[in-house]
């Protein structure tokens, strides 16, 4: 929560052991935005003594200094400074146990808005700082992971915008803060945000030509750089790929094999982990005068959320219409 | 009497000497920070002289403080910018002394004691966020921004600290000289916090409410009871009265009400919804709401007899009907604090 804070204080480095945190499990957590290029700023200090600070690579310093990137005295969750109303994302399935959102977006003060999440691991996890308002889920509603909850904002002890991210279990002696990158928690180490792809090919070097009124097989293939696994089931959050600029408009080469006028297909295999390859196979049909086209696909975690279009390469498919010479 | 929200039992001393070291946490190498003295003549001469006005009003008078100017941040807006002005007054004494923060929202800015002659105590304190004088003694009650507790005397500016808390910025005495205190799950995100009485001379503490949520603010009202605002999970915002081991529903609140004030008889409470303006009401027999109109930071009289706020980059002064019935220069303004019928 802290950008800049100056304690003036000499430090001392007294100990650095190994990271020893748990292997991660699949389908486990994710970060809590969309933007890959958001980092961390200040994470969790796991030594409950004043003034000693044991950091998420396990290095423990004893003093009351900012350590950026690593830790800060007494700090409970991990820092991820971002622009004011940025998205704010589930970062696992869960039910919403609590909020408070009536504090002014940059409302310093002893309390910030937040969005507090149970999940089925027993764990909880908090979004703080959150703008006015900045709720955008319901307590007891379910929500899903990379669902988008709530927007961030700067409310509370905060120095620069930023979205403070805290995961809790439960213990005997209550809820405790943990951490949730030395414990590995996150479905990919470093953790990744949700949803991300990135451009590996396509069929016929990217470039279709479609003889009128009859119908080719397209497919393109992306890497998942993302934390979810992606999922052709028929739930929320299966990979699909839809027409683009604008958002699912209607393409003029839906083919038989399409599920609408925008949604082209899903990704065909039945999972694709974090850095596998996930296929898209689809028709395109023309019915269309003759002539040059360029039809924009995007993806979309069903029900939640777009991919980042240009991350993903801008994918687009020219096509060219020749007269059917056999009509 | 039903019972709102969960009070635990006043515990035994063991109990007490337990929950103490859960909030405090273990020993710690937190060092002293420096503080010196100014006169009035340095005082002057760095331009830093801090002027306070009385204004009598009939029921409670209005102290108008004027300050030296703080950085401003151009990144924050104009009201909240203001707010950060009211807000550095944390605390008046009885003497004519105030406590002021250097700045609110500056991690660096620590606190000023100005007392009635123009002198200065400075202490650097990191980030003070509350503070309130100890009704008996010559000495301040002080959080800061890793929410730690502190002793500064009022003299000298010296500081020790009492405890790592973390605790909020609500710092109130009661009468006889212990502390409320809102007790946090962490000094940058406490989404969960209670009320706890703190002994500064045992550093003892009793769990007074700890209802799964936050407890925004706390007071002892005239008859020795507590009233506090609280935030239970699930929603909503309300005002319960504590008593001998009891907790009791006063009043429900907007669910996004912020900056609640509550009257010393605990009959009326004013309280602000962010973005529509401040809201005053009464707890009696036939509980009315009133909207005052715009306006931020309400600090109700301590008669319940009008509400001090923030409107237009000024202070006004509201009457329960919603007319604006004074009007102060500057934005830090209090209540004058007064010895025996409204105490704290």
């Amino acid at each position: 929560m802290i950008d800049r804070l100056v304690l003036g204080l000499g430090f001392a480095l007294v100990a650095s052991v190994a990271n020893v945190g748990a292997a991660f499990a699949t389908d486990d957590y994710t970060l809590p935005f969309y933007d890959p290029a958001v980092g961390l700023s200040y994470g969790v200090d796991r030594d409950p003594r004043a003034c000693y600070q044991l950091d998420w690579t396990g290095t423990l310093w004893h003093d009351c200094n900012l350590h950026y990137g690593r830790v800060y005295d007494g700090h409970t969750g991990a820092d991820y400074p971002m622009a004011l109303a940025s998205p704010v994302a589930a970062a696992r399935d869960g039910t919403v146990v609590d909020l408070f959102e009536g504090y002014g977006t940059q409302q310093f003060g002893t309390y910030g808005n937040y969005v507090l999440v149970s999940h089925a691991d027993g764990r909880r996890t908090l979004y703080y700082h959150l703008a006015q308002n900045g709720a955008l889920a319901s307590v007891g509603q379910a929500v899903y992971a990379g669902q988008t909850i709530a927007s961030s904002g700067c409310s509370g002890q905060c120095y620069g915008a930023h979205l403070h991210f805290e995961m809790r279990k439960s213990t005997s002696g209550g809820w405790v803060p943990v951490d949730p990158i030395y414990e590995q928690r996150y479905t990919t180490n470093p953790g990744r945000v949700p949803f991300l792809a990135a451009y590996v090919r396509e069929s016929n070097d990217g470039t279709e030509v479609i003889e009128r009124y009859t119908t080719v097989t397209h497919w393109v293939e992306f890497k998942n750089t993302g934390g979810r696994t992606w999922r052709n089931n028929t739930g929320v959050g299966r990979i699909l790929l839809g027409t683009w600029n604008p958002a699912q408009h209607a393409s003029l080469f839906q083919a038989a094999d399409w599920g609408s006028t925008w949604y082209a297909t899903n990704v065909d295999q039945a999972a694709v982990a974090p850095n596998g390859i996930g296929r898209f196979t689809f028709g395109l049909h023309a019915d269309v005068t003759p002539g040059s086209y360029d039809e924009d696909f995007n993806l979309l975690a069903n029900s939640l959320r777009w991919f980042d279009y240009a991350r993903l390469g801008s994918f687009h498919v020219p096509i060219y219409v020749i007269t059917n010479t056999r009509q | 009497m039903s019972s709102y929200g969960h009070v635990p039992r006043r515990s035994s001393r063991h109990r007490a000497a337990t929950v103490m070291i859960a909030l405090a946490g273990l020993a710690s190498a937190v060092p002293a920070p420096p503080a010196r003295q100014l006169s009035a003549a340095e005082v002057a001469s760095s331009g830093a002289s801090i002027s306070t006005l009385v204004h009598a009003r009939p029921g409670s008078s209005v102290l108008e403080v004027r300050l030296p100017g703080a950085a401003s941040n151009p990144t924050v807006p104009a009201a909240e910018q203001e707010r950060r002005a009211a807000l550095r007054l944390l605390a008046t004494a009885t003497d004519g002394s105030v406590a002021i923060a250097d700045a609110v929202g500056d991690p660096g800015a620590g606190l000023t004691i100005s007392h009635p002659d123009g002198s200065q105590t400075r202490t650097a304190l990191a980030g003070v966020s509350g503070a309130a004088f100890s009704p008996v003694h010559g000495w301040l009650a002080v959080t800061d921004a890793s929410g730690r507790l502190w002793r500064v005397e009022t003299d000298t500016g010296r500081a020790a600290k009492l405890a790592d808390g973390p605790f909020g910025a609500a710092v109130a005495f009661e009468r006889d000289g212990s502390l409320l205190l809102i007790a946090g799950s962490s000094a940058g995100a406490p989404y969960e916090s209670r009320l706890v009485r703190f002994n500064p001379e045992t550093r003892d503490s009793d769990p007074l409410y700890a209802a799964p949520g936050f407890v925004f603010s706390a007071r002892q009202l005239g008859d020795g009871s507590v009233a506090a605002v609280v935030h239970p999970f699930a929603g909503g915002v309300a005002l319960v009265r504590i008593d001998a081991g009891e907790s009791r529903l006063l009043a429900e609140l907007d669910p996004t009400a912020i900056d609640a004030s509550v009257s010393a008889d605990g009959t009326r409470i004013a309280y602000e919804v962010a973005g529509d303006g401040i809201y005053l009401s009464s707890l009696v027999e036939a509980p009315t709401r009133m909207r005052l109109g715009s306006g931020d930071l309400p600090r109700i009289a301590p008669d319940g007899s009008s509400v001090l706020a923030l409107r237009s980059g000024a202070s006004v002064l509201i009457a329960p009907d919603g007319r604006e019935i004074d009007r102060f220069a500057s934005l830090s303004t209090a209540w004058v604090s007064c010895s025996e019928e409204c105490q704290p």
